[in-house]
């Protein structure tokens, strides 16, 4: 019997979880597809710009879905009729946390990426075919948010790694941590750069507008660029890697600790 | 097998419920883990198998110490808790998916039990009573054929016939090898399963003893008058008494009526029944 580390129960332990909660991520599944047909449609209808609707999907992707799946993954080790079974169940801790955290980044990462493209496509190739004329770019519109998305996405993941593997006093600590660290993220920036002003890098220049560098690219007519782009502020790069971490190895000595009354 | 030494606990913000506490089990047999409510059994079954870790003190299992939840211990220990949940899956998927943890699984031990239980395999649990998943779960922790197996109020919930499944049960799977320890206030029903009894209060251990050796140094008899009795329970024919046994005579042990016992006279019992730690 391997004593640290084995592949085979890693492998049964998520046979065990996924059959056990496939109907949790069914009903996940299903929140996420009503929550962009509720976008799309109220898209549709015109009642909402591009850019507010991106914005929801973005924020209800990089924000939510990592909750939800780091709830699913560690739901057995937090409710209170299952995280005795949970606890005494003959894996390693390791393994336990192991595949819950791996199991959050990997379906939080896929749901994530699912839902911002599908959406930037949804909203740029389907009203075309119901006539609208809403056929803007919105793909790109993702992939200029991409490095917000990212940096909000991985902080949510943190936290929410953290939050359910420690004990219920602790979540609320974790979530101010995340919010804090969240108002870091967005506002920050404005610290280190003129606010209204240019920001040069080489030949390139820059314009602040809300929470978006702008690159002045004339030839690709203003095309957007997240300000969390390494040549702008490489310490973002660094920021959006280890607070995650950190939130995430905090987590792994709060399960391992974590007492069951 | 199990060795409490000093162990010292209390959950954050209530006070102690063990303080310089020791208590050793050895393989093989039933205890019966009796005391008041809120004295702290589930807590010394939660820390036995590491879901708790002592303020002080320590908690082993076969020579290490249970909170490290080792892999090797946990495929060798069972808890079964008072309330529990069990996934949304049929009994029969439970099975496939959870017995490759524990490598003595016996299929055939948990095929009778759920036909002696009346319990089906494909049913799914969310469809069944509270007591019918109590069954199928007992059925699947004395399958399991672990060394140790921790049964909090097991018959809670369980209808007359089931008990007396339940200690048919117990009876077929107990052997010198593997020890179960019962925590319950229903002694009646199980009373008569136990090789041995501990009784902890307040202030610690108070019986830590053989069946055998209680009915050696207590007399438990029906008597006319309860004069000199260590305690004494009023019946129809008159009084069930508990006295030290000094004229050597022999006597089933009665569970309740040592239970009473050693909460009105504690330090007699003690004195008469001598366990191994004193408090």
């Amino acid at each position: 019997m391997n004593k640290s580390f084995s592949l085979r129960r890693l492998w049964l332990f998520a046979r065990k979880h996924y059959s056990e909660n496939r109907r949790h991520y069914l009903v996940g599944v299903a929140c996420y597809a009503l929550v962009l047909f509720v976008c799309f449609w109220s898209w549709l209808g015109g009642e909402f710009e591009n850019d507010v609707v991106l914005e929801m999907a973005f924020l209800w992707s990089a924000m939510v879905m990592p909750i939800l799946v780091a709830q699913i993954s560690f739901a057995d080790s937090m409710k209170r009729g299952s995280r005795q079974m949970h606890y005494t169940l003959p894996a390693t801790q390791g393994e336990k946390f192991f595949f819950a955290l791996l199991n959050t980044l990997v379906v939080s990462a896929a749901a994530i990426a699912v839902c911002e493209v599908g959406a930037s496509l949804l909203f740029a190739e389907v009203p075309e075919r119901f006539g609208a004329d809403r056929g803007n770019s919105v793909l790109g519109h993702w992939f200029a948010n991409v490095g917000q998305l990212t940096a909000l996405s991985t902080l949510f993941m943190g936290g929410a790694v953290l939050g359910c593997s420690a004990s219920k006093d602790w979540r609320s600590k974790t979530w101010i941590f995340v919010w804090v660290a969240m108002v870091l993220v967005y506002f920050t920036p404005h610290f280190f750069l003129s606010p209204g002003g240019d920001y040069t890098i080489g030949t390139d220049s820059f314009l602040i507008g809300g929470n978006t560098l702008y690159c002045d690219y004339t030839t690709a007519g203003g095309l957007q660029v997240g300000f969390l782009t390494p040549p702008v502020l490489p310490f973002y790069e660094w920021y959006n890697i280890v607070v995650p971490a950190l939130l995430m190895v905090v987590g792994w000595f709060k399960y391992r600790e974590r007492e069951i009354s | 097998m199990i060795t409490v030494k000093n162990l010292t606990f209390h959950y954050r913000g209530k006070n102690h419920l063990y303080r310089d506490f020791s208590l050793h089990i050895e393989r093989g047999g039933i205890y019966g883990l009796l005391g008041s409510n809120g004295i702290g059994k589930s807590t010394l079954l939660k820390l036995m198998c590491g879901l708790l870790s002592p303020d002080a003190g320590e908690v082993n299992l076969f020579g290490r110490r249970s909170r490290t939840r080792s892999v090797e211990l946990l495929s060798d220990i069972f808890l079964v808790p008072e309330e529990f949940e069990l996934p949304k899956v049929t009994l029969g998927e439970f099975v496939r998916l959870t017995t490759p943890f524990y490598p003595s699984f016996d299929h055939s031990f948990l095929a009778e039990a759920l036909r002696r239980f009346e319990v089906g395999m494909d049913e799914e649990f969310h469809s069944m009573s509270m007591g019918q998943r109590k069954k199928a779960y007992i059925a699947f922790a004395m399958a399991a054929k672990t060394s140790l197996l921790l049964l909090d109020e097991p018959t809670n919930g369980l209808d007359i016939t089931s008990k007396a499944t339940f200690r048919s049960l117990l009876a077929e799977w107990a052997t010198p090898e593997r020890t179960a320890i019962i925590s319950t206030h229903q002694v009646r029903e199980v009373a008569n399963m136990f090789d041995h009894i501990v009784i902890i209060d307040h202030k610690g251990l108070v019986v830590d003893s053989s069946v055998y050796e209680i009915s050696e140094r207590l007399k438990f008899s029906v008597e006319s008058s309860a004069d000199g009795a260590l305690y004494s329970q009023s019946t129809l024919g008159g009084y069930a008494t508990v006295r030290e046994n000094v004229d050597g005579s022999e006597s089933n042990p009665d569970i309740e009526l040592l239970f009473g016992a050693a909460t009105t006279a504690r330090e007699e019992i003690i004195r008469i029944l001598n366990p191994s730690t004193n408090h």
